[in-house]
């Protein structure tokens, strides 16, 4: 009988620690279901915010202050026979655009392979150049921004002293940084600059950032525009397949440019 | 005997939990750092139109670091799962894709991304790295009971 008894007082008291706990547990979730909304819509929020104050600061290409030789639709530095910046170019001539990032190794590689048979090319007006200096490999410098900052100064000197933009693209390729270091600083930028013929004061307004956004805005334009990673090589805006003209075999590229130069000159002529 | 295989069970699951905040911590990091690369990232994909492509890869860092947030935490660990497969899933149908199309690209899981010298995009392995974040999450959903949770405060037992 008190055996009964004491069990059926235990059962209660089970019974009523469980609503208890139940009760407990539904006003703790209650709270923490109100925290985890909130936690989700100021997330939501931050997202939103970041993302209107970033779309503020990269302007659309045509709107961003760009370099004078700058092509407004693609962000192309034009170099015609001349081989000064946004001068010089030759009229129905093959148009090569080169996007490139100056922290690349295949770009530089492809320079090293291509870049003279380029020059000759462009001399002999047989194509106009685009340089798309880019910036896809920020993440490559250590947080320093080597790619943006390195196509800035190639942006200033196309801007300022154009009769030496190949000569600074070139000399950034002959010290091009090993990928994931601190790179180059703006004052080892601007020492580089400067040893190809640039004047101190150009140089020394690199670290100003005159055309960051331009950078950035062409960096969209140019993903936008099917950039495929560096280097993207494309003629008369089409990109060139490596798989079908392969550019990384010296005198690949040149063969098929002259041979479209040349349909180009019979047909005009 | 019983009781000792749900506790195995509950620390395996905590270890899974974690491991999945902290992949997803590591892969949020680098996009939020440069946001302009995730946007490229995922343009890269050539699957959602141009108008919404900035603001899908803004958004996904943070998405990513909520979901990260909700699985340290240990907060409705079945939904965060539920969600993290569903990540998966839109992740590998876009490395499917991008493979089948033929494009050369960087997945952009861990940031960065975008495209990529032609021949260095390691599809195989990409999906396989993807196989093996289902499994955590698939084992999450099945065992989402876990150590030191605000799901387990949450039934009061603490």
């Amino acid at each position: 009988m008190a055996n009964n008894k004491d069990n059926s007082a235990d059962a209660r008291a089970a019974a009523k620690a469980k609503a208890q706990q139940q009760v407990k547990s539904g006003e703790r979730r209650t709270t923490v279901i109100i925290v985890a909304v909130s936690l989700v819509v100021i997330a939501a929020f931050a997202g939103i915010v970041y993302f209107i104050v970033n779309s503020s600061k990269v302007p659309a290409l045509a709107d961003a202050h760009a370099p004078a030789p700058a092509e407004a639709t693609t962000g192309g530095i034009p170099v015609g026979a001349t081989g000064v910046a946004g001068e010089g170019l030759t009229d129905g001539a093959v148009r090569l655009d080169i996007y490139i990032d100056l922290m690349c190794p295949v770009c530089n590689q492809f320079e090293q392979i291509n870049g003279a048979d380029i020059d000759e090319l462009r001399e002999a007006g047989t194509i106009n150049v685009y340089y798309h200096p880019i910036s896809i490999l920020d993440r490559a410098s250590m947080g320093t921004e080597y790619s943006t900052r390195a196509a800035n100064a190639v942006g200033v000197v196309a801007d300022q002293d154009p009769s030496h933009f190949l000569d600074v693209i070139a000399a950034l390729y002959a010290n091009q940084p090993e990928e994931n270091t601190t790179a180059l600083s703006d004052d080892e930028i601007a020492a580089v600059a400067i040893g190809a013929g640039v004047p101190a004061d150009v140089a020394n307004s690199f670290a100003k950032g005159e055309f960051t956004k331009w950078v950035t805005a062409a960096t969209q334009q140019a993903s936008i525009d099917g950039m495929q990673g560096t280097p993207t090589v494309m003629v008369n805006r089409e990109i060139l397949d490596p798989n079908q003209v392969n550019y990384f075999t010296p005198g690949t590229l040149k063969a098929y440019l002259e041979q479209l130069g040349g349909t180009d000159s019979s047909a005009s002529s | 005997m019983a009781v000792k295989k749900s506790e195995i069970l509950e620390w395996v699951s905590t270890l899974v939990r974690l491991a999945m905040a902290g992949i997803l911590i590591a892969a949020a990091i680098p996009k939020i750092q440069d946001i302009q690369q995730s946007i490229i990232a995922v343009r890269a994909y050539r699957l959602l139109p141009e108008a919404i492509v900035p603001f899908v890869g803004t958004m996904l860092p943070f998405l990513e670091l909520t979901l990260a947030l909700f699985l340290l935490l240990g907060l409705f660990t079945r939904i965060s799962a539920i969600v993290w497969l569903a990540m998966m899933a839109a992740f590998m149908f876009g490395v499917i894709w991008a493979w089948a199309n033929g494009l050369s690209i960087d997945c952009g899981c861990f940031g960065g991304g975008g495209d990529v010298a032609e021949g260095t995009t390691n599809y195989p392995l990409h999906l396989l790295e993807r196989v093996g974040f289902v499994i955590l999450g698939t084992w999450l959903l099945i065992f989402p009971r876990t150590k030191f949770s605000l799901d387990g405060w949450m039934r009061g037992a603490n």
